[in-house]
């Protein structure tokens, strides 16, 4: 048994003695975690004992912390294939990606596999190795050439550079293995990482196996962010079929429940707005920036683009979203409870509103929801006149 | 909220299970008997953490798990037994209407609904949580029991048109075609465009619209699922004290074990895949081809590698295994050929049995994929059959076609194959995805009932995870399956198939 501190949360907080586990956050509500264990210098440990479910499911999650979506798009891809024939030969369900700004992982299978999973949660979290890396770096290349050659692609280029303070427009950043392991020695340090655990396990068996991995500790401490280490100039390629125009803006916090019932108001808005000459998308601008939304307009003539464009941005006013809130808010709601009645859903809910300080959670977003107000609508959309930027996503 | 012990304890203010379900028995009037032991309120089947509650006669099955933060309602509809084009797109256009009525008769309940299909059923599942469980079958329930809104068919018969003209004529919709005639026992139809009758859009809609959707289509098997949990709380003001008396080990025995249920009960009370004495197609000699039009090449054994492979089959095991039914091919250019194989399963195989036995298979041929398979699907049909379909390579067809079989000898054999036990946990681990959420677990459990299982027998199949069936149990299915139904589009052109 490995000797931890634990430290109740939720309740009245602070440590308790070695080895003592008292933490309990809800026993009765399952859109509340049974408990918050904050292990000390090893990972939080967030678990709901789910009587009679059938599956495990781990959730690993890590800030991306710096903010190197590309490193992160290779640690992610080098881990989920070096553990993909074992995930496979159990049946197991395994992801991972970038959301909400967090790099995270799941693995869910049979509970009678839970040895075995849990030892694929420790290693999709463990470091890079430079040879099952080198395919990954390859394709993350290739995916930002990708990118450059299309004119939504190139607003994910440009959100996804403005993270880094050593951004110059126009060019991609050129990531290297060693970014790659900086990256991972510092997100997936054992005190930064979260351990999201939904099954009917006993808890000394989830401290047995899921207390200790990772990289060592950081504790407290926080590094200024050097900016990746190369970079490249990209051009932008014509597109002579179409023209372009672009706005990205973020309202707020992605999982937060106004923002979510606003994007929704807003999709719900877009299909009901008319513009016979132009198609316009809306697109969650980049799994690195996830608190940006973008919306572009394609058309044969630049002048219907752009008042096309126009015409979307005009539903972001009280006036112009205003009619469809309250869709926005049922179909919201709809979304996250239909999220968090299956087991991944639930875990990446329950990292999305991770309350450590209790009274949060999937219930809290969902009370929230509840009792959205149409003035709730004001903040956003003076965030979003806040943010409002106009890429040049055209040649 | 409550400190218990120096714990913060939140408990639920939700309405419980039990309410709910005296809720259900008295909107289905007082129970009748039933030969199918839907009577007597409340017959309870309790295991590894589900608990299936089969009330009135007119009540839905009630499944409560103890550990679910959602509900689901889940009806389901037979396929259209025809397996023809144009009862397909009747069904077609009435689930797509069906779908936005509910959507709409739901809308600011934060329910969401989704529609699946197989070859046995099509599933409505309505997924809110537990404490909306009650409104949200009401809802779904009526828009069954109503005429259907004549905006939402028409609009569902255009666009269903529309989508099946855009794929009118590819490979994948003319293999379909084919292939679901001889899985009903028809002959194939001719290689024509679409039938005109599915211009006619008001004609359908008239149709729809005609009946309410219960009855055009037969009550729907009905399930609830939802947790006990998020609930508990409410009935008589104490929800753990109401809990134990559901469950005498009490909401705080979670022993890891508790998974494994009581090992005979399964034998006791596992459905069945063809009830009521039904004559699944296929089970007869094989399909003919009276009148075939000239463009469907006949071959009465397979080609190829198949054919020694049938041959070897038969002499490993000293009878003919598969006794090879007239091969239907299609010669086309094509960039991948379609491949469809219908095994008739014996009929004592129960609806779990099968989906495992499915399960392994697709895991050997997961274990043998190669870049020549573009698409692979399997499924157990209304009939009992167990049906695969893949898309390949055309010079790969042989080779995928008798993989599968070599498949199914490896299970006749399984000490000589290493792989299957790896396989069989692999099956485990999907089988226990699928019951993992509510909405899952209702759909199998309304599979159970339109294939005429009783309650108990479909929370027999929902608590069928607690044991994984027997090497011996794979083996004897393995060793009685029979090939039924076998049909290649886009085979290469060769001497005896052209015409």
């Amino acid at each position: 048994m490995v000797s931890v501190g634990l430290a109740l949360v939720g309740g009245a907080g602070g440590f308790f003695q070695e080895g003592a586990v008292r933490a309990s956050v809800s026993p009765f509500d399952p859109l509340v975690p049974d408990s918050v264990l904050v292990l000390s210098d090893g990972p939080t440990l967030v678990t709901e004992r789910a009587v009679g479910l059938p599956v495990l499911g781990i959730r690993v999650s890590a800030p991306l912390d710096p903010p190197w979506p590309g490193a992160a798009r290779v640690l992610v891809d080098q881990a989920l294939e070096r553990s993909r024939p074992l995930a496979d030969a159990l049946g197991s369900a395994l992801r991972g990606g970038l959301e909400a700004g967090r790099i995270v992982y799941h693995v869910t299978g049979d509970l009678r596999d839970a040895d075995e999973l849990a030892w694929i949660a420790r290693r999709l979290a463990g470091p890079p190795v430079p040879d099952a890396t080198r395919e990954p770096l390859e394709r993350e290349a290739q995916r930002m050439d990708a990118l450059a050659e299309t004119a939504q692609g190139r607003m994910i280029v440009e959100l996804e550079g403005r993270l880094s303070p050593s951004y110059v427009e126009g060019t991609v950043p050129v990531t290297t293995f060693n970014d790659v392991r900086e990256l991972w020695r510092r997100s997936f340090a054992r005190d930064r990482i979260r351990v999201f655990v939904l099954g009917d396990i006993p808890m000394p068996l989830l401290l047995a196996e899921l207390s200790r991995f990772g990289a060592p500790p950081v504790g407290e401490a926080r590094y200024a962010d050097p900016g990746i280490s190369g970079s490249r100039k990209v051009g932008l390629a014509d597109t002579p079929l179409y023209a372009w125009s672009a706005a990205v803006f973020s309202l707020g916090p992605s999982g937060d429940a106004a923002v979510l019932a606003a994007v929704e108001a807003l999709k719900v808005g877009l299909r009901e707005t008319s513009v016979p000459r132009a198609t316009l998308r809306l697109h969650r601008a980049s799994d690195g920036a996830p608190d940006w939304i973008g919306i572009t307009a394609r058309a044969l003539r630049k002048r219907d683009a752009d008042e096309a464009l126009g015409a979307a941005l005009a539903l972001m006013t009280e006036e112009g979203l205003g009619p469809w809130w309250w869709e926005g808010v049922a179909l919201a709601r709809n979304g996250v409870v239909a999220q968090a009645t299956t087991p991944d859903g639930w875990l990446t809910l329950a990292d999305r509103y991770f309350s450590p300080e209790g009274g949060g959670w999937i219930r809290g977003a969902l009370d929230r929801l509840e009792s959205l107000r149409r003035r709730d609508l004001d903040p956003l959309l003076e965030v979003f006149r806040a943010t409002l930027l106009h890429p040049r996503i055209d040649a | 909220m409550a400190a218990i012990g120096g714990m913060t304890v939140r408990r639920s203010r939700r309405r419980g299970p039990a309410l709910w379900i005296l809720t259900l028995v008295l909107l289905g009037g007082l129970p009748e008997a039933d030969a199918q032991a839907r009577v007597g309120a409340h017959t309870e089947a309790k295991s590894a953490g589900v608990r299936g509650f089969v009330s009135a006669q007119d009540s839905p099955l009630v499944i409560v798990r103890d550990w679910s933060p959602g509900a689901a309602v889940v009806m389901a509809l037979p396929a259209p037994a025809s397996g023809d084009f144009l009862d397909d797109f009747v069904a077609r256009v009435s689930d797509r209407a069906l779908l936005a009525a509910i959507r709409e008769r739901t809308i600011g309940r934060g329910v969401e609904v989704t529609l699946t299909r197989d070859g046995a059923a099509r599933y409505f599942a309505a997924t809110s949580l537990s404490e909306d469980a009650e409104g949200m079958f009401r809802d779904v329930d009526g828009v069954f029991r109503d005429l259907l809104p004549s905006r939402h068919v028409m609009a569902a018969a255009g666009a269903v048109r529309r989508d099946l003209e855009f794929r009118a004529g590819s490979p994948k919709m003319r293999f379909e075609a084919i292939f679901q005639a001889l899985l009903h026992g028809r002959d194939p139809p001719e290689e024509a465009s679409l039938p005109a009758a599915w211009a006619d859009v008001n004609a359908t809609a008239a149709r729809i619209l005609a009946k309410a959707p219960a009855a055009m289509w037969g009550p729907p098997a009905r399930v609830v699922v939802l947790g006990a949990r998020a609930s508990s709380s409410s009935v008589g003001g104490d929800g753990e004290a109401a809990q134990r008396k559901e469950d005498p080990q009490g909401p705080g025995v979670r022993a890891p074990g508790r998974l494994v249920g009581d090992p005979g009960r399964r034998a006791r009370t596992a459905g069945h895949m063809a009830p009521g004495g039904a004559s699944p197609v296929g089970s007869g000699p094989p399909p003919t081809l009276p009148g075939a039009p000239p463009w469907l090449g006949r071959s009465p054994v397979p080609r190829g590698g198949v054919v020694g492979q049938t041959g070897v089959l038969g002499g490993l095991f000293g009878s003919p295994v598969f006794q090879e039914p007239v091969r239907t091919e299609i010669v086309r250019e094509v960039v991948s050929a379609w491949v469809g194989l219908a095994y008739q399963l014996p009929p004592r195989t129960t609806l779990f049995q099968a989906h495992f036995l499915r399960l392994v298979l697709e895991g050997y041929l997961e274990l043998h994929k190669d870049p020549f398979l573009y698409e692979l699907a399997s499924e157990i049909d209304a009939g009992g059959r167990l049906v695969f379909r893949f898309s390949v390579a055309t010079e790969e067809i042989a080779a995928w076609e008798s993989r599968l079989e070599e498949g199914i000898s490896a299970l006749r054999i399984p000490e000589e194959s290493p792989s299957v036990g790896q396989l069989f946990r692999r099956a485990r681990s999907l089988w226990s995805q699928r019951l993992s959420t509510p909405a899952g677990t209702g759909a199998t459990a309304a599979q159970v009932l339109l294939r005429g299982g009783s309650g108990a027998d479909a929370t027999a199949v929902v608590r069928s995870l607690a044991e994984l069936p027997a090497f011996s149990e794979v083996e004897a299915i393995a060793r009685e399956i029979r090939l039924a139904v076998r049909v290649v589009y886009g085979a290469p052109p060769t001497p005896d198939a052209r015409p």
